[in-house]
């Protein structure tokens, strides 16, 4: 029993020794890792980065309209007297949400798909085309009253309305109420919706291509996208893509900025990095900095749809941030985000949203 | 009666034995782990108070106060820790352009970049004879 007693001490001494040589090992990986894993100090820096921005734009909680001017909805007072000046203004409010909006549908490159196929410049434009036909770029039963394009905003009963047995289509893209549940009489809740689930809706379900049963056409991308806006059943108007994209030189000449060859209704780029004294080069090839500012009218802040956008920097990196929104990738960029609140020199309310990502990820996540 | 007298004095003697192994097997055993214990400890705080590690520290901290800083400002760091730790003197911190380089060895040192466009400068506080602080000043870019 003693003899016994000494081996089992034994093999306790050895197996003593192996789990201390793995509680070790253990305890020397870990130290290593620990130690040998840079500092993360991206989250600060991109902090401070969207601090030193606002600070760059506010003075004092108010900001100078320089920043915001050129935007569409800035111009929102704008009046007219002629059917032309109020198609102008309605079309610029269209292209202003349409491009809020467009970096968000899930098409790559809608501007280039669009032009590809043949339809129109670019997306804004095929919009407008498509308001064009349908509605005159008319919200309102009347083209303005006192001035205002926009006076029925809101009213159905003031709307421009289409009304038969198969449709109840209200507004400036004329979105059938009897077939969609929106309240399209309210001229942006309309176009996004118009927009969002009928055009885009129809783009990614018809692209490839559907026969439309009416003429024995058969239509694909774009065009089927048109075709679909207005229905693939008997009944609707069977030349409808044809006349959207004979809208496309009319549109061209009204909004030439927008609309002309080769135009790209795009966020700004400003160079942020000049104005707010700040230096993007560091110690890697590429740019390893993004900075994003969004500027929101206060009264009709919808997140999807900023008034303006400049940006600067390694646009690359913006694409870091939206996959981040719900959980952090330490080996992409790391983003921050500041929200503040501005009045301008004539006391209009804003919101302004900054975004800075840094990239560094060799020095701080390898 | 002979013979279990005898039984008793041969497991008497065996138990001698016994307890002169037991104690050096387990001053043996206390030795081997207080070497292993050590060599542990040792090797987490050389980890721990790295060369390597206070100039990644000490770059990006600076880097980061500069970030921050706006010019006109002087700013005083504590570098009592990495002159510790200096294999070339006291000449640790410097910047060049935008870029922070921090060294303490001869081949070595860690270089972090700031994004805030002044022209800043690193160098020793000699006030009180012995160097405890650098000092990094921040100036408009000419």
């Amino acid at each position: 029993m003693i003899k016994n007693k000494i081996g089992a001490d034994k093999i306790l001494s050895v197996y003593w020794f192996f789990i201390l040589f793995i509680i070790s090992s253990g305890i020397f990986a870990m130290v290593y890792v620990f130690y040998n894993s840079p500092f993360d100090v991206r989250e600060t820096e991109s902090g401070i980065l969207a601090d030193k921005t606002a600070e760059c734009i506010l003075e004092q909680g108010r900001i100078d309209s320089e920043w915001i001017s050129g935007s569409q909805i800035a111009e929102t007072g704008d009046t007219c007297q002629t059917e032309s000046e109020c198609q102008k203004i309605i079309g610029m409010k269209i292209v202003s949400i349409v491009n809020g909006m467009k970096n968000n549908l899930g098409i790559q490159d809608i501007d280039n798909s669009v032009k590809q196929g043949g339809v129109a410049e670019n997306f804004e434009c095929l919009v407008l085309q498509i308001a064009m036909q349908e509605s005159s770029l008319r919200h309102c039963v009347e083209f303005q009253k006192d001035g205002n394009p926009l006076y029925c905003d809101g009213k159905r009963e003031e709307v421009k309305s289409l009304s038969n047995d198969r449709e109840t289509s209200l507004g400036v893209l004329q979105v059938n109420t009897k077939v969609h549940n929106v309240d399209a009489e309210n001229f942006k809740e309309g176009i996004v919706y118009g927009v969002e689930k009928v055009l885009i809706q129809q783009y990614k379900e018809t692209k490839d291509g559907k026969l439309f049963e009416p003429t024995n056409k058969n239509y694909s991308g774009w065009m089927a996208a048109i075709r679909g806006y207005n229905g693939w059943g008997f009944g609707g108007d069977n030349d409808y893509v044809e006349k959207v994209i004979s809208k496309r030189e009319f549109i061209q000449s009204t909004f030439p900025e927008f609309c002309s060859q080769n135009v790209i209704v795009e966020s700004e780029k400003k160079n942020l990095e000049e104005e707010c004294s700040l230096n993007f080069k560091s110690e890697f090839d590429t740019e390893q900095f993004y900075l994003q500012v969004d500027f929101y009218n206060f009264e009709s802040f919808d997140v999807k749809n900023p008034m303006k956008t400049i940006y600067d920097g390694n646009i690359n990196l913006k694409a870091d941030c939206e996959v981040q929104e719900e959980k952090t990738f330490e080996r992409q960029a790391i983003c921050a985000e500041k929200k503040v609140y501005a009045l301008d020199e004539n006391g209009n309310k804003f919101i302004i949203k900054i975004l800075s990502a840094v990239r560094k990820t060799e020095k701080n996540a390898v | 009666m002979n013979k279990r007298l005898s039984q008793v004095r041969s497991t008497l003697s065996m138990l001698g034995q016994r307890r002169g192994n037991i104690l050096t097997e387990n001053i043996i055993f206390i030795i081997l782990n207080l070497i292993f214990f050590t060599i542990l400890i040792l090797f987490i705080f050389s980890r721990a108070s790295g060369e390597a590690l206070i100039e990644e520290e000490l770059a990006k901290q600076i880097a980061l106060i500069v970030d921050s800083a706006k010019p006109e400002m002087i700013i005083r760091i504590n570098v009592e820790k990495a002159l510790e730790k200096s294999e070339i003197g006291g000449n640790i911190v410097s910047i060049e352009g935008n870029n922070v380089i921090v060294k303490l060895r001869e081949k070595g040192g860690y270089t972090y970049s700031f994004f805030n466009d002044v022209s800043a400068s690193a160098f020793p506080d000699t006030s009180s004879g012995e160097i405890k602080n650098y000092i990094i000043t921040v100036n408009d870019k000419k």
